[in-house]
């Protein structure tokens, strides 16, 4: 089947397959919007005043029953959380007494030095920890954030103590005039986070931030993310591509570590000999990127599309991109009819004539000013989109990544990416060892088999090569790890 | 039948072009609920395509749909017209897919043998329609999936399909070209039994 028609026939297939929930969604959305409560700080306060007397009054009439009380007293109701880099876990009874407080790691440990908080009321607790925090310079000007986090699977009761506490935690900022930024959210048990908690050293309430960002964006590793202190996740967690749904956030996180978003911009702005005058739209975000916090800038000057990674502590350009945006337009205008045209032609080659790969990396390589011979890695891709034939070069050269599109008709560059990352890439075997490796292992040669295929993919978290081939009525099918050749995975199947 | 699919796909690609869906977006965010509607009506393919990629189930893929959709609308007075709203619906119906199937502990794919297993309820679905579908959750890998079912159903380039599924270009275009090979050799298999 032609690719054009597998295409129309699995959006087709798609579209009966989607159910038709409409009317459910939209009396979801009237409900949402009948119950939405404005979460003020404000409203907070309130809560926090309505809930003392509550808890006050409750706790007279269990002194009724003294031996359920002995027994309740000693429960834990809930476990409360405070993360900055040191992180304080406070386990609490019922009546908000502290019944046990344990530093989660060394700086912890420093945190909590000559405290006896056991039997002490929570805000006690939390307002000592806190004052020991800003005595030690854990919370500053330049790091100003603090994650509270309850753990307690009756969740009611668990918001209410996090709104309490957030409450809490804002006045004793205010009043050691530190502009705080306070994260606090609820959670409910959870083991397998518990456990990979556990192994990095971070508390449940550090590790489910990092968890909700790492599984936005797949370039984030947990291991990577759990070395930065609540300020740095606060300033990626800002960053309007994450989704931070269950997280409540006050104040701005503090940059003041940082080289600030001005001084970022005219960085990627002299690396683009952009005049500021020029840009007509810009983003700026807090992103994390090879190890490093980055600022990430988005702009748009004289109609080209620039994407830069700065260096958030020395402003050095790690990563950029441009795209003319004419080009873009001109390609998506007549994306319609060029459709229709393709479906006829099928995979047949555009009507210019195909400048090939060799051309198309020698013109990768000219633009980007190195030889073929500093190169390594270079995997190069021919496709045909959106009624043009590109290529697709991707090479490294020492620490530096080069990505290209390259125009498969007149060999001009469409769109360039580059960026340099803290170590160079590891050396990988090639195609050839990787094809050797398989057919070695599958007992055939070259000349015994058929549909021989390899694809690099070099960039997966585990580098490997994808070898495809047939003889006789079998598929054979390997992944080779790109740098060691190891066999990952072996398949065979009646062809 | 080929008449019908081609035009089909035209009013496919019509439906999901920037600037009619930047207009919808606008509406929700003024808290319009035709224009949810109408975003809904031409979104809700590719979105359910999406989540059945990752979760592998009809149900838990409707669910997710809907709460998609649910989510666009609280947030639609925070999205910011760039042009790409498609992206940034599939970015939360991707997240989304991801919750869930960490919720269910599911991490690895699963491997459906056959059409019961995939609980996809549709009436609408025809013969053809299974077939393809079956093959296409059984043979390919979870992002050769995403990918093909992103291209075919939004006609998103594989620049941007790269980009929402945070993967290289290269990457995309040989799981692209490999993933069409499998699903041609699958349904040739089906033809020939």
């Amino acid at each position: 089947m032609k690719e054009q028609e597998l295409n129309r026939r699995l959006a087709a297939a798609l579209e009966h397959a989607a159910p038709d929930d409409l009317n459910e969604i939209l009396s979801r959305c009237e409900e949402q919007k009948g119950t939405v409560i404005p979460m003020t700080n404000q409203k907070h306060f309130t809560g926090i005043r309505r809930f003392v007397p509550l808890a006050a009054a409750a706790c007279l009439a269990l002194a009724l029953f003294v031996g359920v009380r002995f027994y309740q007293l000693n429960q834990v109701a809930s476990i409360v959380s405070l993360d900055v880099n040191p992180s304080v876990e406070l386990s609490i009874n019922q009546n908000q007494k502290v019944l046990a407080a344990v530093a989660a790691n060394q700086d912890g440990v420093e945190i909590l030095e000559g405290m006896d908080l056991k039997g002490t009321p929570l805000n006690v607790a939390v307002n000592a920890i806190v004052g020991s925090l800003l005595k030690h310079g854990y919370v500053d000007e330049l790091a100003n954030s603090i994650l509270i986090t309850v753990e307690d699977d009756d969740a009611a009761r668990g918001e209410a103590l996090e709104q309490s506490l957030a409450g809490e935690v804002e006045a004793i900022l205010t009043s050691a005039s530190v502009n705080g930024a306070i994260l606090s959210q609820t959670v409910g048990t959870n083991q397998d986070l518990q456990a990979k908690a556990d192994q990095y050293g971070i508390t449940l309430g550090k590790a489910t931030l990092i968890q909700s960002l790492v599984d936005q964006n797949s370039l984030l590793t947990f291991e990577e993310l759990a070395g930065l202190s609540v300020n740095e996740l606060n300033l990626l967690a800002s960053n309007p591509q994450y989704e931070t749904a269950n997280l409540t956030s006050t104040g701005t996180a503090s940059d003041g570590a940082y080289i600030g978003v001005e001084k970022a911009r005219l960085c990627a702005y002299t690396h683009a000999g952009v005049d500021a005058q020029d840009v007509t739209w810009e983003e700026v975000d807090f992103d994390y990127e090879d190890g490093r916090m980055v600022y990430e800038l988005e702009f748009c000057a004289a109609g080209v599309e620039y994407e830069y990674d700065v260096d958030a502590l020395n402003g050095n350009v790690v990563k950029y991109s441009q795209e003319t945006r004419n080009q873009g337009q001109q390609t998506q205008q007549p994306q319609q009819t060029q459709q229709t045209q393709q479906g006829q032609q099928t995979q047949t080659a555009p009507s210019g004539s195909d400048i090939g790969q060799e051309a198309a990396q020698a013109a990768a390589f000219a633009h980007a000013g190195v030889t073929a011979s500093q190169a390594a890695n270079v995997v190069v891709e021919r496709d045909w989109d959106d009624g043009r034939l590109e290529y697709s070069v991707e090479f490294w050269v020492g620490t530096v990544e080069y990505d290209y599109e390259i125009d498969g008709t007149t060999g001009a560059v469409l769109k360039q990416e580059q960026q340099t990352h803290q170590t160079a890439a590891t050396q990988t075997i090639g195609v050839e060892q990787a094809q050797t490796i398989a057919l070695q292992d599958a007992g055939l040669t070259a000349e015994q088999v058929r549909e021989l295929e390899v694809s690099p993919e070099l960039d997966d978290r585990t580098p490997h090569y994808d070898v495809e081939f047939k003889s006789g009525n079998m598929e054979y099918e390997y992944k080779v790890h790109a740098e060691t050749g190891a066999i990952l995975e072996r398949e065979q199947d009646r062809d | 039948m080929m008449t019908l699919l081609v035009a089909m796909a035209a009013q496919a690609g019509e439906n999901l072009q920037p600037e009619i869906l930047e207009g919808l977006m606008a509406g929700l965010a003024a808290g319009d609920r035709d224009s949810l509607a109408a975003l809904y009506h031409r979104t809700r393919a590719a979105v359910y395509g999406l989540a059945l990629s990752y979760l592998k189930n009809g149900h838990d893929a409707q669910d997710v749909t809907q709460d998609t959709f649910v989510r666009v609308w609280e947030k639609a007075p925070q999205y910011q017209a760039k042009g790409k709203p498609l992206s940034w619906i599939l970015t939360i119906a991707k997240n989304l897919s991801l919750m869930k199937l960490r919720e269910k502990g599911k991490t690895q794919d699963l491997e459906p043998q056959e059409w019961e297993s995939l609980a996809i309820d549709s009436p609408a679905v025809t013969w053809e329609d299974r077939q393809l579908l079956l093959a296409a959750l059984k043979q390919l890998s979870a992002q050769e999936e995403q990918i093909v079912i992103l291209h075919a159903v939004t006609g998103m380039r594989h620049r941007e399909i790269a980009s929402l599924l945070d993967l290289p270009l290269p990457t995309v275009l040989s799981k692209y070209h490999r993933a069409l090979k499998k699903l041609n050799a699958s349904l040739k298999g089906d033809e020939d039994r």
